[in-house]
């Protein structure tokens, strides 16, 4: 169980970490503050890293959830304008956590992209279900591959 | 003990009181139905208890421990006051089959029927002497016959007639009535047995086949789990490649760049291998979902072309595309699935091919068919390859040195072309060079037909 004391400690240190990857990112063009945020649930740390230093470098701005349960306090409290949603995940999984947001009034109209290496025909029809944009499978794309279908759906 | 001759029933009423009394027995295959109605039958379908029947006992030859076991015992009176009396229950009443003087052993043995007066020629062992009369003397029992179960010449066991008169009051009816009763006893039995073996064996073999779909469920589990845990690495390893390819971090030394793109066009292929795997397995267990429809194949075959057109023409091969202006190529498959088998076979072609041409040819070798054929100037396969060709992980030897595919993808093509109703081959020679091809019916073909599959 998550200690909720523990939680606004975490994003602070989220916090931090984007202040200083904001800083010594001189070289990529800083995100904009009007900049379309992507919200990225996943929960493997290299390749969650991977993703964000790709994404910001393309002037997103990057929210960055390693679970379920976090995902979707993120989601329904952050202004987000794409869910990026891997499946495999702790505590609570990707399609279970999207189950729980479609629920809720705000969440319905979430544009969400999953992107993950599990491929069974199950999850894929069943997150199609939940109104997913695209089923995207890790392996089989490049970063730079992920970052221009996300950059069509935000329309830049 | 006496041998009581033995006739064929030749009466009408013995005919017929046998014929109920098979109808009673074989009526049933269960095991231990049969054995009850072998000692009931008797006296409640044809009233022995007034012709002096009062105690009938089924022995039968235990396979494992050498052993005549009592199985079943009729329900009378005399039944029942020897059961209280008796200092073994009577389940473990066994005569072993040393005991050689024991009549129920002789009778089996000697497959000839025998009488006594005296119980202890059927009770000792197990019981002893004074205990065998003692309870001969319980329940007034006269005589006892002993006839053997035979089926086929071989001995099951014998049946016990306990009866409260003498040897010289049985009848030649009776006699011949219970020499046809024992025939029928013999085939109930032994139908019993089989039908018993037969129940345990397809109930292991449930048992199995459960463990058998239990194992096949873990197995897709752990096919996916595996395929899950092998991608994120590889994706990782892609992704800082990518990105250092593609000039993130700045320009980068071209003999680095060299080393990367090889880097990466390893890592692409155990991307390749992890891909064809669960293709493999999604096929063989018919979980890959098929997106069907009615598409002009000659389209797929141009976009096949000229997605290796390029790297084609970077090797220097001639790589051009056949087809005839009055084709008729409408088939009713999944495109993308058809896309993958042509894309497959003239990657083989480029890659195998280092001078010459790699042809697409399209033609109707018979009006309700489509022909694809792949033909490159490449080194050919050798007759004994080509056999193994399409098999599961078979790899081409004699080109060894270049072969970096997964050795699935033409099985894989194999799979897919047999799923919509075609054949795939190959023709070649030595030094020949090679021609792959694949045929599928025509759309029309099916729908001329009525609806089959």
């Amino acid at each position: 169980m998550p200690d909720p004391q523990q939680e606004p400690q975490k994003i602070q240190e989220e916090e931090r970490l984007e202040e200083s990857s904001a800083q010594e990112a001189n070289q990529a063009p800083k995100p904009a503050t009007d900049a379309p945020t992507v919200l990225f649930i996943e929960d493997d740390p290299l390749l969650l890293k991977m993703y964000e230093t790709k994404f910001k470098s393309e002037g997103l701005r990057v929210l960055a959830a390693q679970d379920g349960e976090e995902g979707l306090r993120l989601a329904t409290t952050e202004k987000v304008d794409l869910i990026i949603l891997d499946l495999m995940m702790p505590k609570l999984s990707g399609l279970d956590m999207l189950e729980r947001l479609r629920q809720q009034n705000k969440g319905k109209s979430h544009v969400v992209i999953v992107l993950t290496n599990l491929t069974k025909e199950e999850e894929i029809k069943r997150a199609m279900d939940l109104g997913v944009k695209e089923y995207l499978v890790k392996a089989d794309l490049t970063p730079n591959e992920v970052a221009s279908k996300v950059k069509a759906y935000l329309g830049k | 003990m006496k041998s009581i001759y033995r006739t064929t029933p030749e009466s009408k009423e013995t005919i017929e009181a046998l014929w109920k009394l098979a109808k009673v027995i074989l009526d049933t295959l269960d095991f231990k139905d049969v054995v009850t109605k072998i000692v009931e039958s008797l006296l409640s379908e044809l009233n022995y208890l007034k012709l002096g029947y009062r105690i009938i006992v089924l022995v039968l030859k235990d396979e494992d421990d050498n052993v005549l076991k009592r199985v079943s015992l009729s329900k009378t009176s005399e039944a029942e006051k020897l059961l209280e009396a008796t200092t073994i229950p009577f389940p473990k009443m066994d005569v072993p089959l040393t005991a050689l003087d024991n009549l129920i052993v002789k009778a089996f043995n000697d497959q000839k029927p025998y009488y006594t007066n005296n119980w202890p020629d059927i009770l000792t062992p197990p019981f002893s002497k004074e205990e065998s009369f003692s309870y001969q003397k319980l329940v007034e029992v006269k005589t006892s016959m002993v006839y053997p179960v035979i089926v086929k010449g071989r001995a099951l066991g014998v049946l016990i007639f306990s009866l409260v008169k003498t040897i010289d009051d049985v009848s030649q009816e009776e006699k011949d009535l219970i020499g046809g009763f024992t025939d029928i006893v013999g085939l109930a039995v032994q139908n019993a047995q089989l039908y018993t073996a037969l129940e345990d064996s397809s109930k292991k073999l449930e048992n199995l086949n459960k463990k058998l779909r239990e194992l096949d469920i873990q197995k897709d589990e752990f096919v996916s789990m595996a395929a899950h845990e092998l991608r994120s690495p590889m994706t990782a390893i892609k992704g800082y490649l990518s990105m250092v390819l593609e000039g993130d971090m700045g320009d980068i030394p071209d003999k680095a760049r060299g080393f990367l793109a090889d880097a990466n066009a390893i890592n692409e292929r155990l991307i390749r291998l992890v891909n064809n795997m669960l293709n493999v397995s999604r096929i063989e267990e018919g979980r890959l979902v098929y997106q069907l429809e009615k598409i002009n194949l000659t389209r797929i075959a141009r976009t096949v072309f000229d997605t290796f057109r390029a790297e084609a023409d970077r090797k220097g091969l001639q790589i051009s595309i056949e087809i005839p202006e009055k084709i008729s190529d409408e088939i009713y498959v999944d495109p993308d699935k058809i896309n993958e088998v042509i894309a497959n076979l003239v990657s083989n072609a480029v890659k195998y091919t280092d001078h010459g041409f790699v042809k697409i040819i399209l033609s109707n070798p018979l009006p309700d068919w489509v022909r694809v054929e792949v033909a490159d100037s490449g080194p050919g396969i050798s007759k004994e390859e080509q056999k193994r060709l399409f098999r599961k992980f078979y790899r081409i030897e004699s080109t060894s040195g270049k072969t970096i595919g997964t050795g699935l993808g033409l099985y894989i093509c194999k799979l897919l072309i047999e799923k919509f109703n075609g054949t795939i081959g190959l023709d070649s020679g030595d030094g020949t060079g090679s021609t792959f091809w694949f045929e599928l019916p025509l759309a029309r073909a099916k729908e001329r037909l009525p609806e089959s599959s």
